[in-house]
């Protein structure tokens, strides 16, 4: 067995996976055709990037490029959130605090972290001051990780805001 | 600013930022491996589980309506987003190069942000009525 058959697997398997458990979730919550065709087209350019792939009409660069794609829209959806809270009082607003607050520190993140890596790869440039990547992979990572434990946190909010 | 945070919120907000300050301190000194990265994308893992959990709970128990498909709009996003990052990390650094699965993850994961935007213009559209 071709040992590199394993992180394919796994990589397969977590494709699989997410986009079961969010469905699922958009469907309990009774999500609107509109909802499901903005997940369809998310999968449909999936796979039409996936078949340029598949030809080699997009090769290696662009792989990497497109690791940029997801700091387009973070911006907006903080804003998006930033402008909700004023909609919602108390508990509600709270839970959307923290989440948008979440969601701040990883699309600040995303940029410098992504050039860092890219950097440790002799392509992008950025400063280290000095500091060993050591600190680099706990920086960026902690924080992230921090990000989306905060955002775990308001959606417990969000529960507990109605199960009173 | 005016906001409805409640004390404790900063303080677990402040807790987390000074562990990954005391944490990254530490790696530097004892130069710790690159593993250590795939380690704390585990705790972004399970707190993108834990989150999708309590969107259901939040979701099933009360919280319907536009609120409710808002928030499970954001829950798809953060829960494809960090349930692929270890494997998709992994394949990278394993040299897995498969480049039409990488080009659909890249893709999705970026969608995935859309999702959490579309989510977000929900959240506010909906609360504007």
């Amino acid at each position: 067995m071709n040992l590199l058959t394993v992180p394919a697997v796994i990589l397969y398997a977590s494709i699989l996976a997410g986009l079961g458990i969010g469905s699922y979730l958009m469907y309990r919550a009774g999500n609107e055709r509109e909802d499901w065709i903005i997940l369809g087209t998310g999968v449909l350019l999936g796979l039409i990037a996936a078949v340029l792939g598949f030809t080699g009409t997009l090769g290696l660069k662009a792989e990497k490029m497109m690791g940029y794609l997801p700091a387009i829209p973070i911006p907006f959806a903080v804003t998006f959130l930033y402008l909700t809270r004023k909609h919602y009082g108390g508990k509600i607003s709270r839970y959307v605090e923290i989440i948008s607050i979440g969601l701040a520190i990883n699309s600040l993140l995303y940029i410098p972290h992504l050039f860092w890596h890219f950097s440790r790869h002799k392509i992008g440039h950025l400063p280290s001051w000095g500091l060993n990547p050591s600190f680099w992979y706990v920086f960026y990572h902690g924080l992230s990780a921090v990000g989306f434990i905060y955002i775990a946190y308001g959606f417990y909010l969000f529960w507990t805001s109605i199960a009173e | 600013m005016d906001t409805n945070l409640k004390r404790k919120d900063i303080y677990y907000l402040v807790a987390g930022l000074l562990a990954v300050a005391l944490l990254a301190s530490a790696s530097y000194v004892l130069k710790l491996p690159q593993l250590t990265e795939t380690l704390l994308d585990g705790f972004s893992t399970v707190a993108g589980l834990t989150a999708a959990y309590f969107v259901y709970r939040g979701t099933t128990e009360s919280l319907g309506g536009e609120i409710g498909k808002a928030t499970a709009m954001l829950g798809f996003g953060i829960v494809y987003y960090t349930i692929t990052l270890i494997p998709h990390v992994i394949g990278h650094l394993s040299g897995f190069r498969f480049l039409p699965v990488y080009f659909f993850q890249h893709t999705l994961a970026a969608w995935s942000f859309v999702m959490v935007t579309y989510g977000s213009y929900r959240f506010w559209r909906g609360g504007k009525e």
